[in-house]
């Protein structure tokens, strides 16, 4: 048995390796700050949004695509291009544009975690500090990659809402049609959510990952093409994920009229497939998500910090050589652990807003990533094609825009 | 002593104290010299689009803030580029080089100036956080004077290009310890990772090969020509070969396989029965027989002739007309007793309980060299025959798989 065991594992997790960083990282993208977004999009709003989804699914697959295709012309990370291109002082604004974003998507990771076990009544002060521990151990003692692939077996978990959503026997021809019908309505909570839904899905670190994953696995040319095809895939596949949960909690919160303001609220939209188990199930989803994101964000951004000072990085350095790198992650552990400690934070609040600050934060990395690939110098013939440069220049603006009504409607306290 | 980010957008004054343009950069002709000589100037006059040039001997005076010319702005005369030039800023500046003395890889953050001999000359490469500091402006905050910078000079760096150019890979990188080479392979991006091994010699790729992470072995060895990896593959010894080739699905196992000699991969062929963690998995087959007749002299005259094709030579194995292992000469016996003596006069004899089985895991191997104080221990098949041995680095390696 014993003896079986040990030749299926490497098979399975051979496996997972060939799932590429497209769906990787589309993947990791439904995190705690995923799950919570979409619960509460769909919650809030019904299927009101679901045209914002369906845009940013084009745009997500758009702009990963781009992150492959410098990753492969320029053999280096986002972080290490912009240093070459842009000279220090840009390269610096961009890190501490990206650092926020990610230690924001960290509190989110460990608001999950807290809300996850606050479903069985377990306190946050006991689950955080313990959760934060366990990835600081893992990730400087153990094994990244594999601790990666398990909590993405894990986050499989998807899977249950889109069985979910066939259960509940949706309206999906008034699914489909909100899909390409936009509503809009000009209130400061529906724009922060609607900004939260772009932040969680196209996202600052996402860009890093991609380039730095297709750079790692030292992929050519001649692998663009199935590589586009993965990234497009991933999109593809997180979106119809994030598709269903926003269906689950329309069909169930919404027509009732309950607001989400815990995880156990949030829960409740599993009920129709697991009844009684619905919280389990979501604990344990929210749980592996936050979890895999708590890995990986600390590691991708002292990943992409590294490459742009020059510091050294990669758990082969040890501590003496690896000094910033291992601070880096030591910090975007447990400056946002200490954030989710603090007491009376409101964990879902939270998940949603650190959302927004990525979503805000955005359009500064993609603008970055807009004058590289626009950069003869650097792509040659590989630069962008028009429609590519549409779709980014639109998602650029559509974000601002709805930043800058977000505002207004704020000062002027419209809704 | 001055730094190119000082010089960078510093007003240039032709002798009639007009302003000609902005500094965009400066022009060294590579050399392997410590100090490499800076040869001309970049500018960008306003309105123009192209920067121009000049050579340094229009100079009168290089200041932190601004260069002096002694002529008038309409004498100069463009330099003449050559495409082996460093432009600085554009080359070097925020560029990722190998630091030869501490073998790691790291980013350009400032270069640093100063006059040897009435030359304008690269002092250093700063590489230090003092450098990023300078740059973002903030060299006038408190405590900046107490951090330490950090310099590297021009000859103990490898410039990595987009794809660190063959031509100028440095003679002091390809003399560093395999093992350190490995590590700063390790750092390098696969791409040039691959670069760099293409150019080193195949004996010592083979050693750098071994020294690798699993992962990086993948990345080194995917864009070779066959022929190259042939000629590095006969330099790796078999039992570095065949754990390397365990890792690999069978269709790329056969790709490599197919490279190798008939010989010897019938070898690989047969070690790749062995698990991992035994002692037919961890043995190489590569060391000293000989036969209890052989002389001191004879057997002196083979250690000299193989031994470059050895990683141990530290005992010699004598076997019998059927290959079974009947004792052990050491190299100091070797050198001390008179060259007419047989082998079997001065062979120290081995009972089987010194040996281990082919079959025997790692732990009992490890158990039994430590009981008899072993370096390296005999491997036999069921019949007592001799197969190879196991030396502490294998075990070592096996344990300690990342260092």
């Amino acid at each position: 048995m014993k003896e079986r065991a040990k030749r299926i594992w490497p098979k399975i997790l051979f496996f997972m390796g060939v799932i590429g960083p497209g769906i990787i990282a589309a993947n990791a993208d439904n995190d705690a700050g995923g799950i919570s977004t979409y619960s509460i999009v769909g919650a809030h709003f019904g299927l009101k949004m679901l045209w914002v989804l369906f845009l940013v699914t084009i745009s997500l697959a758009v702009t990963q695509e781009m992150g492959v295709r410098i990753g492969i012309v320029t053999r280096q990370g986002l972080g290490g291009v912009i240093r070459e291109n842009f000279g220090l002082k840009w390269t610096a604004f961009a890190m501490i544009t990206m650092l926020v974003a990610n230690l924001g998507t960290v509190t989110a990771e460990f608001s999950g975690i807290a809300a996850s076990f606050s479903i069985f009544d377990v306190s946050k002060y006991i689950v955080v500090p313990l959760a934060a521990m366990i990835v600081w151990l893992v990730l400087y003692k153990g094994s990244f990659k594999t601790t990666q692939r398990i909590f993405l077996i894990f986050s499989a978990f998807y899977i249950v809402y889109i069985i979910n959503g066939f259960v509940i026997k949706p309206d999906f021809a008034e699914a489909t049609k909100s899909l390409f019908i936009p509503t809009l309505e000009w209130t400061p909570i529906f724009l922060v959510t609607m900004i939260a839904l772009i932040g969680t899905t196209i996202t600052p670190w996402g860009q890093f990952f991609i380039q730095s994953y297709v750079v790692d696995k030292g992929l050519d040319a001649k692998h663009y093409k199935a590589e586009k095809l993965e990234v497009f895939a991933g999109a593809f596949i997180t979106d119809i994920v994030s598709f269903f949960i926003i269906i689950s909690t329309a069909a169930t919160l919404y027509k009732v009229g309950i607001t989400i303001t815990d995880a156990k609220d949030a829960a409740e939209a599993l009920k129709p497939l697991a009844g009684n188990f619905a919280q389990l199930l979501f604990a344990f989803g929210l749980f592996s998500a936050s979890m895999l994101g708590a890995f990986i964000l600390p590691t991708a951004t002292a990943y992409a910090i590294c490459e742009a000072f020059g510091w050294e990085y990669g758990f082969d350095t040890d501590w003496k050589r690896g000094k910033m790198f291992y601070s880096i992650i030591l910090i975007s552990i447990f400056l946002p652990a200490m954030l989710v400690l603090i007491p009376g934070v409101n964990l879902i609040k939270v998940m949603l807003l650190s959302q927004d600050v990525n979503g805000i934060l955005l359009p500064i990395i993609l603008i970055f990533v807009m004058k590289i690939i626009n950069n003869k110098n650097v792509m040659g013939e590989h630069v962008n094609r028009p429609i590519g440069n549409a779709i980014a220049w639109l998602t650029i603006i559509g974000i601002i825009a709805a930043t800058i009504a977000l505002l207004v409607t704020s000062v002027l306290k419209i809704g | 002593m001055f730094f190119l980010s000082q010089l960078l957008d510093a007003p240039i004054i032709d002798s009639a104290d007009r302003v000609v343009g902005k500094v965009t950069d400066l022009i060294s002709r590579p050399s392997e010299n410590k100090f490499p000589s800076v040869i001309a100037v970049a500018y960008k006059v306003k309105g123009e689009k192209e920067p121009r040039t000049f050579a340094l001997n229009y100079v009168e005076n290089l200041g932190k803030n601004e260069i002096t010319l002694s002529t008038l702005a309409s004498k100069l005369q463009p330099y003449d580029s050559r495409t082996h030039d460093n432009w600085l800023a554009r080359d070097i500046l925020d560029k990722q080089i190998v630091d030869l003395e501490g073998t790691r890889v790291v980013r350009v953050n400032d270069l640093r100036f100063g006059m040897v001999n009435g030359e304008f000359k690269i002092l250093g490469i700063d590489v230090s956080t003092k450098g990023i500091l300078r740059r973002l402006g903030m060299d006038r905050w408190p405590g900046f004077s107490l951090l330490q910078p950090q310099f590297i000079d021009w000859e103990k760096v490898q410039l990595v290009g987009k794809s660190l150019k063959l031509s100028t890979v440095s003679q002091e990188l390809v003399k560093l310890h395999p093992a350190d080479l490995a590590n700063i392979m390790e750092d390098l991006n696969p791409h040039q990772s691959h670069k760099l091994m293409q150019s080193l010699d195949a004996r010592t790729a083979a050693k750098v090969f071994e020294e690798l992470q699993l992962e990086a072995k993948h990345h080194v060895l995917k864009n070779f020509d066959p022929v190259q990896l042939t000629g590095i593959l006969t330099h790796v010894p078999i039992d570095e070969l065949v754990d390397y080739l365990k890792t690999l699905k069978s269709v790329d196992r056969r790709k490599i396989m197919s490279n190798l000699s008939d010989k010897r991969k019938k070898t690989v062929q047969q070690f790749l029965r062995y698990e991992n963690d035994t002692a037919g998995g961890l043995m190489t087959t590569e060391f000293i027989r000989a036969t209890p007749k052989w002389t001191v002299a004879e057997t002196r005259e083979h250690v000299r002739e193989v031994s470059e094709t050895l990683r141990t030579i530290n005992f010699v194995y004598i076997v019998n007309d059927v290959n079974e292992l009947i004792g052990i000469v050491s190299m100091r016996s070797l050198i001390v007793y008179p060259p007419s003596q047989k082998l079997r006069q001065i062979m120290k004899k081995i009972r089987v309980h010194q040996t281990v089985h082919v079959d025997a895991d790692i732990e009992l191997v490890a158990k039994i060299m430590t009981r008899y104080n072993l370096h390296t221990v005999a491997v036999l098949d069921d019949h007592h025959k001799l197969l190879g041995l196991v030396t502490v680095d294998d075990i070592l390696r096996h344990l300690m798989p990342s260092a």
